[in-house]
């Protein structure tokens, strides 16, 4: 009895070995596989240089604390969610655009001439299932499938607006990182936390499949919400 | 046995592969759990990338009858922690949100999709009879190999 319990946790060791040999090989082959040494989750990385001024844009009513740029005119944040992410924005030394300023920047010309560039952090097939019309895609866990087209028109952008689902969604964040720690001038960069819920809440257009497909549509009109 | 062994294998290999072809999703997944260090990441990297596959591999052993006992053991500790994390997960989500625990409808990173809690729960209960059974019988039937120790 004691031999064969001490055979089978032999026989289960040895198997969790080949098994996690496997997976290393498996996932060395796995053209998308996970990068075992890359930070997917950067933090706090981004210093706002203290030569220039703030940017002339408002952000929502998360930071309260005295000395902040917050307007006294901001509605306060009911959403928990939205809250919490705004502050996370925050924190990482990034700025926050309220859903008001990306519909603002939107609708102005310079957007259609690559003066404000819209960049869109979530999975291709949320993509493709709707994003805001001319937004580039820029997966952050494939970056390198995406950087060399988005860095440019970002670079030559006044603003850069970095959207995911919204609310709880953490990939606009951590592309908006990912965009100021490969050289992007950070106070270009702006996260909108309200994401595509917000904008398909507000039945704003939406445009289907690749950037520029000129399929669009309006927001509600899509099923589901934008998450997965 | 057959039965069982045959059901909790498949069902390893179907949730090893949806986790295998969205390993980023099931990195995500992994994160939320806050069960090991985000920084540096290379453990939070290291369980994304071989936890898939290992499900798989100790999948298609238990289909082709391979050591099975040991493999038995592995998937019914797997099936235990598993359960562990979600289960804590879920007590995560019912404090911050007030959410009635059972009402709590969430993607626990299992490879099945967003699932009740408490069915999920129900049904790792069942998996760890499955590999219990498997575990504990004597029958070999259909078996490849009847045990490595053997060779």
């Amino acid at each position: 009895m004691k031999k064969t319990i001490k055979n089978t946790v032999l026989e289960c060791v040895g198997i969790a070995v080949v098994g996690i040999v496997f997976g290393l090989v498996a996932n060395g082959l796995h053209g998308r596989g996970v990068d075992l040494s890359r930070d997917y989750f950067p933090t706090g990385k981004i210093e706002r240089p203290t030569t220039q001024p703030d940017p002339p844009i408002r952000h929502p009513g998360a930071n309260t604390q005295p000395g902040s740029d917050t307007q006294p005119d901001e509605p306060p944040i009911d959403d928990p969610e939205l809250k919490k992410a705004i502050e996370d924005i925050l924190n990482d030394g990034l700025q926050v655009i309220r859903h008001d300023d990306v519909v603002a920047l939107y609708q102005d010309p310079l957007y259609r001439g690559g003066g404000y560039v819209f960049v869109d952090a979530r999975n291709t097939r949320l993509y493709r299932a709707g994003h805001i019309p001319g937004a580039y895609q820029l997966d952050h866990y494939y970056i390198e499938d995406y950087i060399d087209q988005v860095m440019p028109a970002c670079q030559n952008a006044f603003k850069v607006v970095v959207y995911c689902s919204g609310g709880e969604c953490e990939d606009s964040r951590f592309a908006a990182l990912e965009l100021g720690n490969r050289g992007l001038d950070p106070t270009r960069i702006y996260v909108y936390p309200g994401g595509m819920k917000a904008w398909r809440k507000a039945n704003l257009p939406v445009e289907r499949g690749e950037r520029l497909s000129a399929d669009i549509v309006d927001g509600q009109s899509l099923p589901g919400d934008g998450h997965e | 046995m057959l039965l069982a062994r045959l059901a909790l294998g498949g069902l390893f290999i179907y949730m090893g592969y949806n986790k295998a072809t969205q390993p980023t999703d099931f990195l995500q997944a992994v994160r939320l759990y806050q069960m090991v260090p985000e920084h540096p990441p290379y453990l939070l990297n290291f369980i994304a990338a071989t936890l898939p596959w290992v499900e798989i591999f100790c999948g298609v052993l238990l289909v082709v009858g391979v050591a099975l006992r040991g493999n038995a053991l592995l998937l019914l500790t797997m099936l235990i922690g598993f359960t562990i994390g979600v289960t804590l997960r879920a007590m995560e989500i019912h404090r911050a949100e007030g959410t009635p625990f059972c009402a709590i409808y969430f993607d626990c990173g299992c490879g099945t999709g967003v699932e009740w809690i408490c069915g999920k729960i129900v049904k790792n209960i069942g998996l760890c009879i499955l590999a219990s059974i498997v575990l504990l019988s004597r029958s070999r039937w259909l078996c490849l190999q009847v045990n490595l120790r053997r060779r």
